[in-house]
């Protein structure tokens, strides 16, 4: 097939083939079993791809309503955010009143080491407030971005040649979460965004926060249909390292159209 | 096959239309089945939930293909396109395949037109994916052919010196993403099967 044949088989899907231009190539197709069948593929990957991409700001809506009438209907987040809250207030409450009830029944007695008690009650209470300040607020920074991340679900089949082989079982690798033996194959796919998007993702979940930055902001900067989910995860990477401002601009570097915009919005109102 | 629609069209017409209503009736009377289904194969809540997400995603996008019509009810078609996706989850997951599912839920009809509706998934997995390895400008300008933006626009939106340059261009590149696509070991799979 040349580009010229291209054109025409445009031109008639489009609708733009007229008088015996259009009955010439219709008697093209029925004898043409080669012209029919690219034909019918030029038509299916134009209204194919078109359900996927001409349809962004809607899916974006389905995905909210999807995701809120989940959380109805599948419950699970909520109640584990909600556990873990009341675990800490518990934990706050309890642990350190029989701590004092304690050392006070013991001044009261009269007992010859009660000076010495009394003396350390400064540092318990020290190291109790210490104690309320690691439980309160180290979980509940990892729970936010936690509650927040998952890895990005690379979703490719069966590609031909060896390469592509080694793909596949890295991708195999990376859902079972070796992304150690993952990551050296995705290093392969330099010009792939959602290769290198998932290899972001292994170095994340690697601990390795710089390297996962720096690849989600490559991803970023090119003009593919990964870029809002590169600046989704280059966001929850920076909230990693402590740098709340960076992930908001990452967070507002998300267009209003993509499927990621209500959740980087709910997110961004909580750092 | 008869195409006249199943009262259940109302669904599909609900999550083409984003009618908040009905497509939560979808959730109150299905969410429990797939919960179950899922549950019982190596799944949790979260992955219940994303199913769900993804099977409606599926039909939703067939849907919109416009020469969709629902011909059954839709419990039958929606628990053919769920099995196949959780099925599709597990190889990918490496976990094991054995569905455990309840019997009586065989109908040839449901599970004809689920078919069509995973296939067309399928197909579009083969599309993106060789579109994704065309040329940064290719990609581009494809993408607003796609989302239906007259090719004037594009002219202007690319900065391309005429029309016919977009055409060519667009001619050259939808080629090239056609021979991808025949050159890929699944697409005599996929091909003409609706």
């Amino acid at each position: 097939m040349t580009d010229n044949d291209y054109k025409q088989i445009d031109e008639y899907v489009n609708g733009q083939l007229a008088g015996k231009a259009l009955a010439d190539f219709e008697a093209q197709l029925l004898t043409n079993k080669t012209l029919a069948e690219e034909v019918a593929l030029y038509k299916d990957v134009g209204e194919t791809l078109t359900t996927n991409y001409a349809y962004e700001k809607e899916d974006a809506e389905l995905k909210q309503l999807f995701n809120k009438l989940g959380k109805d209907y599948f419950p699970k987040e909520e109640a584990v955010e909600k556990t873990i809250n009341v675990e800490q207030d518990n934990t706050n409450i309890v642990q350190l009143k029989p701590v004092i009830e304690k050392n006070d029944s013991n001044d009261s007695s009269g007992d010859g080491g009660s000076s010495g008690i009394r003396w350390l009650k400064p540092v318990i209470a020290l190291a109790v407030a210490a104690l309320i300040v690691l439980l309160i607020f180290q979980p509940w920074q990892r729970s936010l971005i936690d509650n927040y991340y998952e890895p990005y679900a690379l979703n490719i089949t069966q590609r031909t040649g060896s390469n592509m082989t080694a793909l596949i079982q890295a991708q195999k690798a990376y859902h079972s979460g070796d992304y150690a033996s993952a990551l050296p194959v995705f290093e392969q796919y330099p010009d792939n965004a959602e290769v290198q998007l998932t290899k972001g993702n292994a170095a994340y979940n690697l601990g390795k926060i710089d390297e996962a930055i720096a690849t989600f902001q490559q991803v970023a900067s090119g003009d593919s249909v990964y870029v809002p989910a590169a600046n989704w995860y280059l966001a929850l990477a920076y909230l990693k390292k402590e740098q709340p401002e960076k992930a908001k601009a990452a967070l507002d570097n998300i267009p209003e159209g993509s499927s990621y915009y209500a959740k980087a919005q709910e997110l961004r109102n909580k750092i | 096959m008869d195409k006249k629609p199943h009262p259940d069209q109302k669904y599909i017409d609900a999550l083409l239309n984003n009618d908040n209503q009905l497509i939560k009736e979808i959730y109150q009377k299905y969410s429990k089945e797939v919960l179950n289904f899922v549950k019982k194969n190596n799944g949790n809540e979260q992955d219940a939930d994303d199913l769900f997400q993804e099977s409606l995603m599926a039909i939703i996008r067939r849907a919109r293909k416009g020469d969709f019509v629902l011909t059954v009810p839709f419990g039958g078609y929606f628990y053919y396109i769920y099995k196949a996706k959780w099925l599709d989850k597990l190889r990918i997951m490496g976990k094991e395949q054995v569905i455990k599912e309840e019997t009586g839920r065989c109908n040839d009809d449901s599970q004809t037109i689920a078919i069509g509706t995973t296939l067309n998934e399928d197909r579009l997995a083969l599309y993106k994916k060789h579109f994704e390895q065309l040329t940064e400008s290719c990609r581009q300008l494809l993408r607003l052919t796609f989302e239906k933006l007259p090719r004037k626009q594009i002219m202007e939106r690319l900065d391309y010196a005429s029309e016919n340059t977009v055409n060519q261009r667009v001619h050259r590149c939808r080629g090239n993403l056609q021979k991808l696509i025949k050159q890929d070991k699944n697409y005599d799979r996929l091909r003409g099967r609706s």
